[in-house]
């Protein structure tokens, strides 16, 4: 498959997952808790595609839902780009199917979601919480544990895709 | 030089993309107010909120819980809040029935709410919350729409007692309303009783007992009770009659004090004239 072809796939997949995020998403909220499928799909980018395509991907997805809600416009554009930009670290051609059909994707997706909230809720409650360091971090793990947890469902997707047992580091 | 330029931003291309996206981002908050920025987000919220009007009949499984924990919490706000508009409501007609009695009355009267009561003992007696402050002085009677409540025997500045009808010291004389037979009304300590009624005297079951008049404390004609039974007892001349009170007494809240003093002229009278006759 080309190059671009994919690029329109994944462009696709992004409309589809930006569509359920925001409207099927929040119907499955714990305590206004949402996992964040746009952050599974980069996960994904960086590890399928790498830096440079995670970190514009992160850029344009996050100025979509910029755009989609009535936050801090730009915010979700910023967060999402440096969250690409790190997921591309663990990039690597040779082990891609590896990384994305064992725990080691959901292992990134923690580390990515963490990153991604610290950075996302310490900006959004500047001026808004006297303390910032504890919502920061509440925020901040209840969103990493549920997109943590929805993160086995790609998982499993691609184990069996890629046929390899998914209890694997 | 251009060349090298070339190199070096391919070489560290990854960094110049993520600087780039900064730069964008970092232009996109500033220009979080402009206008065109508003536009475009309001029609992505205008056409995503008709989706998800479309989807809104899913229910929020994970949020059923505390939804019905909040649906509770309503309910039982709101289970107060209808109690507390029926008190509202009844102490409305309460106090309107007061009110059109206070209008209705000849002489002037001072509203009060029942402090304290008890109802238990043989003497019973209540507190309410108006005193010396409020121009009353005891012996004045007290009332409420449904009829005679007692008589006040102590005033303090802001507070004053009332011995009421259900207290065995308790004395007022009576009138059946139809017959006109006259009587004394006392409890004595279970029931209400209207007596010193001869055996010969016409009076039956539901008729009306109210204040004679001959009393220097009571004003005539405020009602006392319901003829509940009568019994002719051996070896007496007079029956025993048991009346019901008019004011239920274990309901009572407000009450009027009823301005009301003894004519100075008939008392004098009354006393020189005891006084020669004795």
């Amino acid at each position: 498959m080309k190059k671009r072809q994919l690029y329109l796939e994944q462009a696709l997949i992004l409309i589809i997952l930006l569509f359920l995020q925001t409207t099927l998403i929040p119907l499955f909220a714990i305590e206004m808790v949402v996992p964040d499928l746009i952050l599974l799909w980069l996960v994904y980018i960086a590890i399928r595609f790498g830096q440079i395509e995670a970190t514009i991907g992160g850029f344009l997805a996050g100025l979509a839902q910029d755009v989609l809600t009535t936050q801090l416009f730009g915010l979700t554009a910023l967060t999402k780009s440096i969250t690409g930009f790190a997921a591309g670290y663990f990039y690597n051609e040779n082990t891609t199917e590896q990384t994305l059909s064992s725990l080691r994707y959901s292992f990134i997706v923690v580390i990515m979601s963490l990153l991604h909230n610290i950075l996302y809720y310490f900006l959004f409650y500047q001026g808004v919480r006297d303390s910032l360091l504890v919502p920061t971090l509440v925020s901040s793990l209840e969103g990493t544990i549920y997109t943590s947890l929805v993160s086995i469902v790609p998982l499993f997707y691609f184990s069996r895709k890629y046929g390899s047992p998914w209890i694997r580091l | 030089m251009m060349e090298r330029l070339y190199n070096i931003i391919f070489e560290f291309k990854e960094y110049v993309v993520l600087a780039l996206c900064v730069i964008f981002s970092l232009i996109a908050f500033a220009l979080n107010n402009a206008p065109q920025i508003k536009q475009i987000r309001s029609i992505a919220t205008v056409t995503f909120g008709i989706v998800q009007k479309q989807v809104s009949f899913i229910p929020r499984y994970f949020s059923l819980v505390s939804e019905n924990e909040t649906l509770r919490r309503k309910n039982i706000e709101l289970a107060d809040e209808a109690i507390r508009l029926r008190e509202a409501k009844l102490e409305n007609y309460r106090l309107r029935k007061l009110l059109s009695l206070r209008e209705e009355s000849p002489y002037q009267l001072v509203a009060g709410n029942v402090a304290s009561k008890n109802l238990l003992l043989l003497r019973n007696t209540m507190t309410i919350n108006i005193g010396s402050n409020n121009g009353v002085e005891e012996q004045m009677p007290v009332i409420n729409e449904d009829g005679l409540v007692g008589l006040i025997a102590g005033v303090s500045k802001n507070y004053s007692i009332v011995n009421i009808l259900l207290n065995t010291s308790f004395r007022v004389s009576g009138k059946d309303q139809r017959s006109r037979v006259d009587g004394i009304v006392r409890w004595d300590g279970t029931n209400l009783l209207f007596e010193n009624v001869s055996k010969t005297m016409d009076v039956v079951p539901g008729d009306l007992i109210i204040t004679s008049g001959y009393s220097q404390i009571f004003p005539p004609n405020i009602r006392i009770g319901i003829v509940k039974s009568i019994e002719d007892q051996e070896g007496s001349l007079f029956r025993k009659i048991v009346i019901t009170p008019s004011v239920d007494f274990v309901k009572l809240e407000e009450v009027f004090v009823m301005f009301y003093k003894p004519d100075d002229e008939r008392t004098n009278l009354e006393n020189t004239v005891g006084s020669i006759t004795k």
